[in-house]
């Protein structure tokens, strides 16, 4: 059936249910692979990924037809998606060193992609931020109008420094061994020596953690702060829980 | 098996059916000859089944597993500078080969890899001179007459023992083991190290490989699985999120970080989408039973390489090409993530009859049949469709089969999904 059925598949899907794409099953068939992305009528575009969750329509065909995002913005999406789940990796309580990779590696791509198109990777999420937490919790912009600020890094206007993948520092902190490079790095002793909260301050931390993550992890007011940030901001929670215990006692 | 999909029979039989998160099957394997099958699970415990012999009756089928011993293998651990917890979940069972009555296997969580010895124990010594039946010691002075203790016969007791801990040799996420055809070593993988280590020393082991780049930042590509050969006990050879796989031969150099093959698909640019590289990332990789040829499995393929021929595999089959459509829900959704597992059956390739099993789970059925679809591996039989097939819409991403054992001589294979696990015999060629 070769890529005719590829596209027929999504299309007659739900007329009829017996179709499966059988004659790919067993070859290896170039044809039928990835072609969602020339294609705009594939799931990236369909209306169920735009709408929130759990948000229902119509099962007409209505949805198979409206006109696909174009490349860029679907990128764009895979873009803030990908920036996303970094941000949530840390949020877990297993983070997998595997899944990080992968999604630095496929963000590194669209952004060098981006870069080498003249289009500079727009700096993280953080400049829309109600669509940055998660597409999940809110409906994103309708694509149509351009989505506030996004657009604004385009050619028009002068583009911010691309940030450096803020994925890569993020790796440091998967080792699960007590080395006492933690240790070092976070500089302790200053914080045993002022255990007044003030110090705590946001803006503090970056003399803790490498300053390359800040920029690109500037936490949307209504997110939870990312990556080592967090990371940081538990443990010297509990250290300052500790100290005021000693204190006091 | 047989080619005819009809005649095939399922049987299966349900061994849990608990829904907490604990219960969660993380691993299942069958030892060296087939007739115990150890499960591991999210809570740490592991759950060894043992197969009951066939009856006369039915000659054309074997016997079905039962509950042998039950164990709890990992606990939960706390790494206090991190805060972080370290799952007691089990990522990976190995049998080793059997020495003597008892059997052993390694059993490993992310950090720490446990040797466990599980041995059977049907008699027990009677009559103790100075110990009473309870075991309470006895007033010397009221033993008038002296006895020779005697073993008598009791009820089959399974002990589980733990004989070594091989502990703080990783720190990351160890996600394979592999115990060498010498049996006296094993190959630990995390995420960017392969450790060597000997059954009976456990404070000290040889780092093999090590994919670690000295500015962390730089970090491209990860571990995803390793496996010694099976018959040269100097070759190992490990898969890469990106899609290679590696032999490495310890002959060479003591640290083996340049291999002796490279096996490696070029990539298709006619394929290339956002999501080629995380479906490229290799989830699992055996080595045939002869030696000759690696299964591997990423996200949307099973290949079949020749160790010979470093270039390409020389089979791929396309395992469920119709989730390809829907590979942006599934990164959304993280399923994209997912690591499948492959295995051979008894005879590898020999017999041409290289099958495919494909076990769609369904959800709304709630003693949960699983229809399969058969994928041959030749052209011939490509393409054939059951009418019950299902459609891709209807499939619920949450049910995924991720873990499965074959066994070493018979066509048993076991299916872990979630909190279940079942066993399919192929009662129409049982043996192969």
């Amino acid at each position: 059936m070769g890529q005719m059925g590829f596209f027929s598949f999504q299309k007659s899907m739900r007329k009829r249910k017996n179709v499966i794409q059988t004659a790919s099953m067993c070859r290896l068939d170039t044809d039928t692979t990835g072609k969602e992305v020339d294609q705009p009528g594939d799931v990236l575009s369909s209306s169920r990924y735009l709408l929130g969750r759990g948000v229902k329509r119509k099962r007409s065909a209505s949805g198979e037809r409206a006109p696909g995002l174009p490349y860029p913005q679907q990128r764009q999406l895979i873009l803030d998606l990908c920036l996303h789940k970094l941000q949530r990796c840390y949020a877990q309580a297993e983070p997998s060193l595997r899944r990080s990779v992968l999604l630095a590696n496929t963000l590194r791509r669209i952004q060098d992609e981006m870069r080498r198109e003249g289009v500079d990777p727009p700096a993280a999420p953080a400049p829309s931020p109600p669509r940055a937490p998660t597409p999940r919790h809110e409906p994103p912009p309708s694509p149509c109008p351009p989505p506030p600020g996004e657009e604004a890094h385009g050619p028009g206007s002068p583009p911010p420094p691309p940030p450096p993948p803020p994925a890569d520092s993020l790796f440091g902190s998967f080792e699960i061994a007590n080395s006492t490079s933690y240790l070092t790095d976070l500089a302790l002793d200053d914080i045993f020596e002022d255990i007044d909260t003030s110090m705590y301050d946001s803006s503090d931390f970056s003399a803790l953690t490498p300053s390359a993550v800040d920029e690109g992890l500037k936490p949307a007011p209504a997110c939870a702060p990312a990556g080592p940030l967090q990371f940081c901001l538990s443990d010297l929670n509990e250290l300052d829980h500790i100290m005021e215990v000693l204190v006091r006692s | 098996m047989g080619e005819d999909a009809d005649t095939r029979k399922i049987n299966h039989s349900f061994l849990r059916d608990y829904v907490t998160e604990a219960d969660v099957i993380s691993t299942a394997e069958f030892n060296h000859t087939g007739d115990l099958l150890a499960t591991g699970d999210k809570g740490g415990r592991v759950v060894i089944f043992q197969r009951e012999p066939a009856s006369k009756a039915e000659s054309c089928c074997h016997g079905e597993y039962n509950v042998y011993s039950t164990f709890q293998s990992h606990e939960p651990d706390f790494d206090y500078l991190k805060s972080l917890e370290i799952e007691e979940k089990i990522n990976k069972i190995r049998w080793i080969p059997q020495l003597n009555a008892a059997h052993c296997l390694l059993s490993t969580n992310d950090k720490t890899i446990k040797l466990w010895k599980v041995s059977e124990r049907d008699r027990r010594p009677e009559g103790y001179n100075l110990k009473d039946e309870e075991g309470r010691v006895k007033d010397p002075s009221t033993v008038t007459a002296l006895q020779v203790p005697v073993l008598k016969h009791t009820d089959l007791m399974v002990e589980v023992s733990s004989r070594r801990v091989f502990a703080n040799g990783h720190t990351f996420h160890v996600n394979s083991i592999s115990v060498n055809s010498d049996c006296e070593t094993y190959l630990s993988a995390d995420d960017l190290r392969i450790n060597l280590w000997h059954l009976d020393i456990t404070d000290r082991c040889f780092n093999i490989v090590d994919m670690k780049p000295l500015n962390m930042e730089e970090l491209t590509e990860v571990i995803t699985a390793a496996e010694f050969h099976p018959q040269h006990c100097h070759l190992f050879g490990y898969s890469s999120s990106k899609g290679s796989i590696r032999l490495c031969d310890m002959r060479a150099a003591a640290l083996c970080d340049r291999h002796a093959k490279l096996f490696e698909e070029p990539e298709d640019p006619g394929s290339r989408s956002f999501f080629s590289e995380i479906i490229s990332s290799i989830s699992d990789v055996k080595f045939s039973h002869s030696g000759r040829y690696l299964l591997t499995r990423d996200y949307l393929t099973v290949k079949v390489w020749d160790l010979n021929m470093e270039r390409g595999p020389i089979e791929t089959y396309q395992v469920h090409d119709y989730l390809r459509s829907k590979l942006c829900s599934l990164y959304e959704n993280d399923c994209i993530f997912d690591k499948f597992e492959c295995a051979w059956n008894s005879t590898d390739r020999e017999s041409g009859q290289d099958v495919t099993l494909e076990a769609v789970q369904d959800s709304s059925k709630p003693c949960a049949v699983l229809k399969t679809r058969r994928i041959g591996s030749d052209g011939r039989r490509g393409g054939r469709r059951r009418r019950d097939d299902v459609s891709v819409d209807s499939l619920d991403f949450s049910k995924r089969i991720l873990h499965v054992a074959w066994h070493p001589a018979h066509n048993i294979i076991a299916i872990a999904a979630t909190n279940n696990l079942y066993i399919f015999q192929d009662r129409a060629a049982p043996n192969m």
